[in-house]
């Protein structure tokens, strides 16, 4: 249960970064630069078990959090019928190739590195 | 009595969301972890098809979830422990990482937007096309950027990212992908933050990469996009 104490840390940073950016008014995500922080904060402090178990169980519900901006596609479907062809040449086939050479190019890279 | 009953409406969306994600977590489980059964795709058209059945607004329904959906940046700022477990490997492998990186923020808005043009589609369409390996934040920021449609681009993200997560077990299969860091930084790379909940049931060793990936492609792709548009226009 000791984990359950680390959340708050990850919504401390998640604030954090959130402040960042609008006082710096970064063009990135306020979540990255949170991330980024908190990465930071993990190197200065010693290695901790709890927090690599309350990230794992936060991030086990990952697609739990997708779901209200993923519900949010049904506003757009006269827009997706109008060009749906293309649409679907782009979000299927083009997705599906690039994801196929990404795949392989990356490894391929790391296989040469061993060389 | 009726009144009251309108007043929980918003429990009982935030309710009746948890126990579709449930449903949907079990439906794969049970299902042998059948990739067609996605929770996240299963979980999103169960509640478009409540919804709509219901007639219940969709500004409506996220106000009352919109704890969940403040929990997404919680979770993307957790992504800094798996990142901070894997560092050696990332700093070991970090020149043929960048090579990759470099290359694929390149080709992939480009065989996005090239695909879609093959088909005629206009011009607002493409460039709501063009971000969509990206997560969401990003995305939104590049297409405001270039002249996209934002809500499209939400939508477009999203399916993207569910597409990756589907396929990437077969893919790996047909095309011999063993190795973690390669499975791990592609999913990152074209499925943004949905492949990386896909990436995460795999191990945390990929989940790390895919985080790394998902957040550098964010990174890169919001910096050279606009310049890559106002090339190609």
């Amino acid at each position: 249960m000791k984990f359950i104490i680390y959340i708050p840390l990850f919504i401390v940073f998640q604030l954090a970064g959130d402040a960042l950016k609008t006082f710096l008014n970064l063009p990135i995500p306020s979540a990255t630069i949170g991330m980024l922080l908190l990465l930071i904060f993990l190197f200065i402090i010693p290695q901790n078990k709890n927090i690599t178990n309350a990230a794992q169980k936060l991030l086990l519900h990952l697609p739990l959090f997708f779901i209200p901006a993923g519900v949010g596609i049904m506003q757009y479907t006269e827009i997706l019928k109008q060009d749906s062809l293309a649409l679907l040449a782009s979000v299927f086939g083009s997705t599906t190739l690039c994801f196929i050479l990404a795949a392989w190019f990356t490894q391929r890279l790391l296989k040469s590195e061993k060389i | 009595m009726m009144h009251n009953l309108t007043q929980n409406i918003p429990m009982l969306l935030l309710a009746l969301t948890l126990l579709i994600y449930f449903i949907s977590v079990r439906l794969y489980q049970s299902s042998n972890r059948n990739i067609l059964l996605l929770p996240v795709v299963t979980a999103i058209t169960l509640m478009i098809i409540l919804l709509n059945i219901f007639d219940i607004q969709y500004s409506h329904y996220f106000e009352s979830v919109e704890i969940i959906h403040f929990l997404l940046s919680t979770a993307t700022v957790a992504l800094a422990v798996p990142l901070r477990n894997h560092f050696h490997l990332i700093i070991e492998h970090a020149f043929p990482l960048t090579i990759s990186l470099a290359v694929m923020a390149i080709i992939t808005p480009a065989f996005a937007v090239l695909s879609a043009w093959f088909f005629n589609a206009d011009t607002t369409v493409l460039l709501s096309l063009a971000p969509k390996s990206i997560s969401t934040p990003f995305a939104i920021g590049v297409a405001e950027e270039i002249g996209g449609y934002p809500p499209l681009v939400a939508a477009i993200v999203i399916v993207t990212g569910a597409v990756v997560a589907v396929i990437s077990s077969s893919v790996f299969k047909v095309f011999s992908i063993h190795n973690p860091i390669a499975q791990g930084f592609s999913m990152g790379l074209v499925g943004h933050g949905i492949a990386t909940a896909t990436a995460l049931e795999m191990s945390m060793k990929t989940g790390a990469f895919s985080a790394l990936a998902m957040g550098l492609m964010g990174v890169s792709t919001s910096v050279i996009l606009p310049y890559l548009v106002l090339w190609f226009i």
